[in-house]
């Protein structure tokens, strides 16, 4: 028999262990929509920028992990992409903290202002 | 796989491709997004930098349509549900709503870009350029990173739906409407970071 015959007979349903939940992707899309119309409705308030940063970003974090927990199926999902997950969340964080603290540590030695006044001192 | 395979011998013994319990595609996907998420978390630690050291900056609503990109945002989430919806037609062999689903995914692709290019074209009809400032530079830079996403997102769905009249039966296609939707989801969870990081802050 042929490859392509033998493929045909494995229905291609068992390799996609995610049956459709359509009342959840509709239930997670009206969350979805809540927390929009939510996270706008805070930024009206003129919140000071830390305040308005963690609101915002936590509501961001909310929206983006029902999308990828329902809508791309990572509830249930296989453990080798939990792995390759956890890999990118170990380095992302990294990409976040190192220049960060660079620049904090930085900041009052380097700064635009310091260095134009220390040419003029010179 | 071998051609002499025989259909029971094929079912009790998978292709060596789902050892992990994935199709290639959808672990090549996954590497991908991986990737992606370094790509995206670079441009957001770039602005949190700029921005600490930053004398001034503008605060989002004083300088963006906060109401368009919200539009924005809700056009994503609703082509989110389209994509996955139409990966559930898929799955019930529904080929007439699953071209309905994907159709509408691209369409809701093309009201996203038709917006965004409306708040370009109205920045650059005031002189507001990448060179303009600092904010200017990252908005510019990442929303236009962000909208090729969207561009190629719409070029694979749009080839998925030409080939879907000869290819709806073939056992992988499912497999490929999977893997777009989750490149889809992803270019959407970047919006939902993009949208408060240079509308609301």
């Amino acid at each position: 028999m042929s490859d392509h015959a033998a493929v045909a007979s494995i229905d291609p349903r068992a390799h996609h262990p995610h049956r459709p939940e359509v009342n959840i992707y509709v239930a997670v899309f009206v969350a979805l929509a809540v927390l929009t119309v939510t996270t706008v409705l805070v930024s009206y308030w003129h919140l000071p920028i830390l305040a308005g940063v963690a609101v915002a970003m936590m509501i961001a974090t909310v929206k983006a992990s029902l999308v990828a927990t329902f809508f791309m199926h990572l509830k249930g999902e296989r453990a080798f992409i939990y792995g390759i997950l956890a890999m990118t969340v170990f380095f992302v964080l990294f990409l976040f903290i190192l220049p960060i603290s660079d620049q904090d540590l930085l900041s009052g030695r380097m700064t635009h202002t310091n260095v134009t006044a220390e040419a003029e001192a010179r | 796989m071998g051609g002499r395979m025989t259909t029971a011998a094929a079912v009790a013994a998978p292709p060596s491709e789902f050892r992990t319990g994935l199709t290639n595609a959808k672990l090549g996907v996954w590497l991908f997004l991986a990737s992606e998420v370094m790509l995206f978390a670079t441009l957001f630690t770039t602005y949190i930098v700029l921005r600490l050291g930053a004398s001034e900056w503008p605060r989002g609503w004083e300088v963006l349509n906060v109401p368009l990109g919200f539009t924005n945002t809700l056009v994503l989430i609703v082509s989110s549900v389209t994509m996955v919806m139409a990966y559930a037609k898929c799955w019930d062999r529904d080929y007439k709503g699953f071209r309905i689903y994907l159709g509408v995914t691209i369409a809701l692709g093309f009201v996203f870009l038709g917006i965004k290019s409306f708040e370009w074209a109205a920045k650059f009809r005031v002189h507001h350029f990448p060179s303009t400032s600092i904010y200017y530079a990252l908005y510019f830079t990442m929303t236009g990173l962000h909208g090729l996403h969207v561009i190629c997102g719409m070029i694979v769905n749009g080839a998925l739906f030409v080939l879907s009249k000869k290819e709806w039966d073939h056992p992988l296609f499912m497999g490929r409407i999977e893997g777009s939707g989750l490149f889809w989801h992803f270019v959407d969870i970047v919006w939902i970071f993009l949208f408060p990081t240079f509308y609301l802050l």
